[in-house]
């Protein structure tokens, strides 16, 4: 069993925990302005292109995208109850919701490689044989080119998330969490519910806003 | 607290559900906006009671919103830019 006293720089616990909390927002903040930046720049050029996006749009498999949405808010959720539960000293309940976390996470992935596969199917991956009829098919490439970047992306971010889970999932099994310490656990959590967000915004942008020009 | 979770994982679930219905909505220019303002309040939501914004420090709020108050900048100035240029949008 670990000792229960904190870091040598630290006074307490508690201050230990905040201090790790709030380096992690420090780097969230800058995978805000990431995340961010890629967003932007595809506003302004659907707001160029708004015929021609939302052509390319509608081709986009708006089923996967909200099942992989419901699974990540999913396993948000798993995760915030994993942390609660090794907080009131359940280290079991928080293993097994870790890792229904990180299966949830595996079976996101699962169906984005389907999407992937699908979208290579119906024509849409940029250089390789794409197709489109009605519209510009400069502009149209480019949604497709967007999609791939942010999804992709996002996609790395969240191996990295289960990997880390995985190393959690161990630390829970063998009981290194403490209810009084796991701070490790708890920026774990941040990341990954982080992910989660890129995501819901990531779905907003492209499944369903102006998939129907009206 | 599992209360509190579960209950806001329903309400993202139905926002999700809400936001693939949108898809199909003769919403006219509200088309643009309301997907992105469903997302916020997911945002919203799974920051305040997932990453548990709400409990410990109040300086947590500052450096979870320095990052989104970078981004308004940098998204309110790009905005300006482009919606003040001649020929903009492109197309049109």
């Amino acid at each position: 069993m670990p000792a229960l006293r904190p870091e040598i720089q630290y006074a307490t616990l508690a201050q230990q925990s905040e201090t790790a909390q709030l380096g992690m927002w420090v780097f969230l903040a800058t995978e805000v302005l990431f995340f961010g930046g890629i967003m932007l720049a595809y506003e302004v050029y659907r707001t160029s292109y708004p015929a021609a996006f939302a052509a390319a749009m509608a081709e986009s498999v708006i089923v996967i995208g909200a099942i992989n949405t419901a699974l990540l808010l999913t396993s948000s959720f798993t995760m915030a109850l994993a942390v609660h539960w090794t907080a009131i000293g359940q280290p079991r309940r928080a293993t097994g919701s870790l890792i229904l976390t990180a299966g949830l996470g595996v079976a996101f992935l699962a169906l984005k490689a389907l999407e992937y596969y699908i979208d290579y199917q119906d024509h849409v991956v940029p250089r390789l044989g794409f197709e489109i009829h009605g519209v510009p098919r400069g502009p149209a490439e480019l949604f497709w080119l967007f999609y791939f970047y942010a999804t992709g992306l996002h996609a790395i971010h969240l191996t990295i998330g289960i990997v880390v889970l995985s190393v959690m999932i161990v630390h829970s099994w063998r009981q290194r969490f403490l209810p009084q310490s796991h701070n490790l656990l708890e920026v774990a959590g941040l990341y990954w519910s982080f992910i989660d967000i890129v995501w819901v915004f990531l779905f907003a942008l492209i499944y369903p806003i102006g998939r129907v020009v009206s | 607290m599992i209360v509190i979770f579960t209950g806001t994982w329903a309400i993202l679930l139905l926002l999700c559900g809400f936001n693939w219905w949108s898809a199909y909505l003769p919403l006219g220019s509200a088309h643009a906006v309301l997907p992105i303002g469903v997302a916020a309040c997911q945002a919203l939501l799974i920051a305040v009671v997932f990453m548990k914004l709400a409990q410990g420090p109040r300086l947590k709020w500052l450096f979870a919103g320095v990052g989104f108050y970078w981004l308004l900048i940098m998204m309110g100035l790009s905005a300006a830019d482009y919606m003040t240029r001649s020929g903009w949008p492109v197309n049109q």
